[in-house]
């Protein structure tokens, strides 16, 4: 009878630990399969009536990666719910979860046409260079929203191969170094212009006991953005446009190894590890633990893109206005990365194109980014949008006017994917690699994916 | 009544399962075997073309082998002895006649049905140099040399990764050489008893040379495992700091990740290869010294 008891308990015990543990496990997955379930539910179209005339209201499929799901985005789908007898459609948003392996879903998607009414995307060129898919995007040259961007902002990015492929969605990133302007008055300290300046401030912000620079490399992606910088200064010392740059670089004539800067930055980075500017745990250290530290001042500099300040204003609104930006500071003539907004696409999946495309236009138009900019205020392309930018970004904002903006290197000139970068910095900082492997690496992994493509400038 | 004896089954009853095996693992592995010898355009197999032994070079070449060559081996042999080790201490302590016997069996057996990723989320945060748990009961009772970069030490991180994955494979081994030492006639004991062996005596000359069989099965699936491990790495270290973690599965990994999918089979087909090459010999060494009971 005791021992009965007894194992009545233990094993009662131990289902509710795997449930728990279950639970926690798959907490994602079920999302995933419940909004899937939800979307197909919601597929089957539904009709309000709206004023006098009745009007069918679609609900239009839209997948995303989750870190897309910004602020702006559920202001957005919120304002498209409640107009929805006005727009005739609403949105049932999916979302899964980025990086590579979020990549490597949305390939398999698009390999196998499984594929939602909208599409939030790399933009047409990643679409096409590595997904081979641009041919199940619609062509949406034509929408009257796109009167209000400048066409030179959208060429190359949103319109590809002489078509509108996709539309902006999302602020304009801008890349910099993000400071708690309290520790900086505190310690009568101003933004620095050049690397002398940036060590000698992270010297005196050490001696008063706090971290100079924050790094998050448990986020390996994080461990890349002050490289971004030498790369940027490369770009601008060689004299040439992006477009040719990249020319050089995309058919074998020019190499990662040669750029000095580049390579000089990957040993900045180091070099302030080095000398003890840096939190001491920094690869176990994540993004988010880099919020809190920037925000409650235990920390002085974070260098990143202006999402870091997106996360501030939900995390820490009052925190906001503590905290500014400045250009990475170099040689004096520094420059902020600029890093176009994401890609808003209509798939030919959709169930139905015209009412897909109309979505699309009503999100590009002046009305639908403000509702977006004013709970994620920011840089938009759009020109008719009105927002208060935060003192950070208006900071960066300023280096633009100024001509200091370059459009940022990843995801922007190379034809062939390089290889984790990250995971080589990760590898250059615990010794495994030197800062000169680290370009060559993305060299050879470059190689390899021309040869696999058959490119005939890496015979 | 007429004898079955004399009538075999015939050969058609073999057929679902034949299916099955050619279906799902034939087909696959000879698929496998080919994309390996192609260059494939991330996903457009219509452009499949032609890539003689260049996947295979570019796996054996590639700078990442050595590294994963080491920790796999590392990792292999040392969970393997760990796992078997402790298991079979367990398993010989929680044989005996204990109060609480069910209790610590069930406690030792739980780690194993936990979701690998859950296991590798609760060390992540665990084993964090300042915030983490362990480093924190350390620094507390006064043991601050002993508190380590667990995870971020190149050196020490593959060996962090081996105390994960025994902290929560011990008690499957103890589970499998339990069921052996079960099947143990205690006729074996009284009759060693009577003779007045030693409990080692009795372990060397009674218990192991019994419970071997089911020693080897642990010892081969301990060693199999070890060497195609990926899910625990992947949510632990994702095969850093750098290289420090890296192993065959993550390599594999890698070259799929990236969209190379002739790179990544080969890869694959070389780590089938290596597991064969080394369990095989290992299997026939130890089943040649198990007794029959």
């Amino acid at each position: 009878m005791q021992q009965r008891k007894k194992k009545l308990i233990l094993s009662a015990l131990s289902a509710t630990m795997v449930l728990t543990m279950a639970a926690c496990g798959s907490n994602d997955k079920e999302e995933g399969g419940a909004s899937q379930a939800a979307s197909q539910a919601a597929s089957e179209s539904v009709s309000t009536a709206s004023g006098d005339k009745p009007q069918e209201v679609k609900t239009l499929s839209l997948l995303m990666f989750t870190d897309w799901y910004t602020p702006g985005w559920q202001a957005l789908e919120k304002y498209i719910g409640d107009h929805s007898s006005e727009l005739g459609f609403k949105l049932d948003i999916q979302k899964i979860a980025g990086g590579s392996q979020g990549e490597q879903i949305l390939k398999t998607k698009i390999a196998t046409n499984d594929l939602p009414d909208l599409l939030q995307n790399y933009g047409p060129k990643w679409m096409d260079q590595n997904a081979n898919a641009l041919d199940k995007l619609v062509d949406l040259t034509g929408l009257g929203s796109l009167a209000d961007y400048d066409e030179t902002a959208m060429d190359g990015v949103y319109k590809y191969k002489g078509k509108y492929y996709s539309v902006p969605i999302d602020a304009t990133t801008l890349m910099g170094v993000f400071y708690n302007k309290k520790v900086f008055a505190e310690l009568k300290l101003t933004p620095p212009t050049t690397w002398d300046e940036f060590l000698t401030v992270s010297e005196k912000i050490k001696e008063a006991g706090k971290t100079p620079v924050y790094y998050s490399g448990k986020d390996t992606w994080t461990l890349q953005t002050i490289p971004h910088f030498g790369f940027s200064q490369d770009i601008v010392s060689s004299g040439k446009s992006f477009p040719d740059f990249w020319e050089d670089m995309n058919t074998n004539k020019k190499h990662y190894a040669e750029l000095t800067n580049f390579i000089d930055t990957i040993k900045k980075s180091k070099e302030l590890i080095d000398k003890g500017y840096v939190n001491k745990s920094y690869l176990s250290d994540t993004y988010d633990s880099a919020q809190q530290a920037i925000a409650d001042g235990t920390a002085a500099m974070h260098v990143n893109g202006s999402w870091f300040i997106g996360e501030i204003i939900k995390k820490f609104p009052d925190k906001v206005d503590d905290i500014g930006a400045f250009p990475f500071p170099l040689t004096g003539d520094n420059y902020v990365n600029i890093s176009p907004p994401g890609s808003l696409s209509v798939t030919t999946s959709a169930k139905d194109v015209e009412l897909a495309k109309r979505a699309v236009d009503f999100i590009a138009s002046a009305e639908a980014q403000q509702v977006y900019a004013e709970a994620q205020p920011g840089i938009y392309l759009n020109k008719k949008v009105d927002v208060q930018l935060s003192p950070a970004i208006a900071d960066l904002n300023q280096a633009l006017k100024d001509g200091k903006g370059i459009l940022h290197w990843q995801g922007n000139g190379e034809l062939y994917p390089y290889g984790s970068f990250d995971k080589f910095m990760q590898d250059y900082y615990v010794g495994g690699k030197t800062a000169e492997e680290v370009a060559q690496a993305l060299d050879e992994e470059t190689a390899k994916n021309a040869k696999s493509k058959d490119d005939p400038n890496w015979k | 009544m007429k004898s079955t004896r004399n009538k075999p089954y015939t050969y058609a009853l073999i057929l679902p399962g034949i299916l099955l095996y050619v279906a799902f693992f034939l087909v696959p592995s000879l698929f496998g075997g080919v994309l390996s010898f192609a260059n494939v355009d991330r996903f457009s197999f219509s452009a499949i073309r032609f890539a003689g032994w260049t996947n295979f070079i570019n796996v054996l070449t590639d700078d990442y082998l050595s590294a994963a060559i080491r920790n796999s081996f590392i990792f292999a042999f040392s969970t393997t002895l760990l796992k078997v080790g402790i298991g079979m201490a367990l398993a010989v302590f929680l044989n005996r006649k204990l109060r609480t016997k069910n209790y610590l069996r069930t406690v030792a057996f739980l780690p194993a049905v936990l979701s690998t990723v859950a296991v590798g989320v609760f060390f992540t945060s665990a084993l964090h140099p300042t915030t983490g748990m362990i480093n924190r009961f350390l620094y507390a009772v006064g043991l601050d040399a002993l508190a380590q970069d667990w995870l971020t030490n190149p050196h020490l991180a593959i060996y962090s990764l081996v105390g994960i994955e025994t902290w929560k494979w011990s008690g499957f081994t103890m589970a499998i050489l339990l069921a052996g030492l079960q099947s143990i006639s205690h006729d074996y004991y009284e009759c060693a008893d009577i003779e007045g062996a030693s409990g080692w005596q009795k372990f060397r000359s009674i218990t192991f040379p019994l419970v071997l069989p089911y020693f080897n099965n642990a010892l081969i699936v301990n060693l199999i495992g070890g060497l195609k491990v990926f899910d625990l790495v992947q949510a632990v270290t994702q095969g850093g700091p750098g290289s420090a973690t890296e192993v065959f599965g993550t390599l594999v990994f890698k070259s799929f990740g990236s969209g190379r999918f002739g790179e990544g089979a080969a890869a694959s087909i070389l780590l089938s290869l290596i597991v064969i090459a080394i369990t095989l010999p290992t299997w026939k060494l130890i089943s040649r010294k198990e007794v029959e009971l």
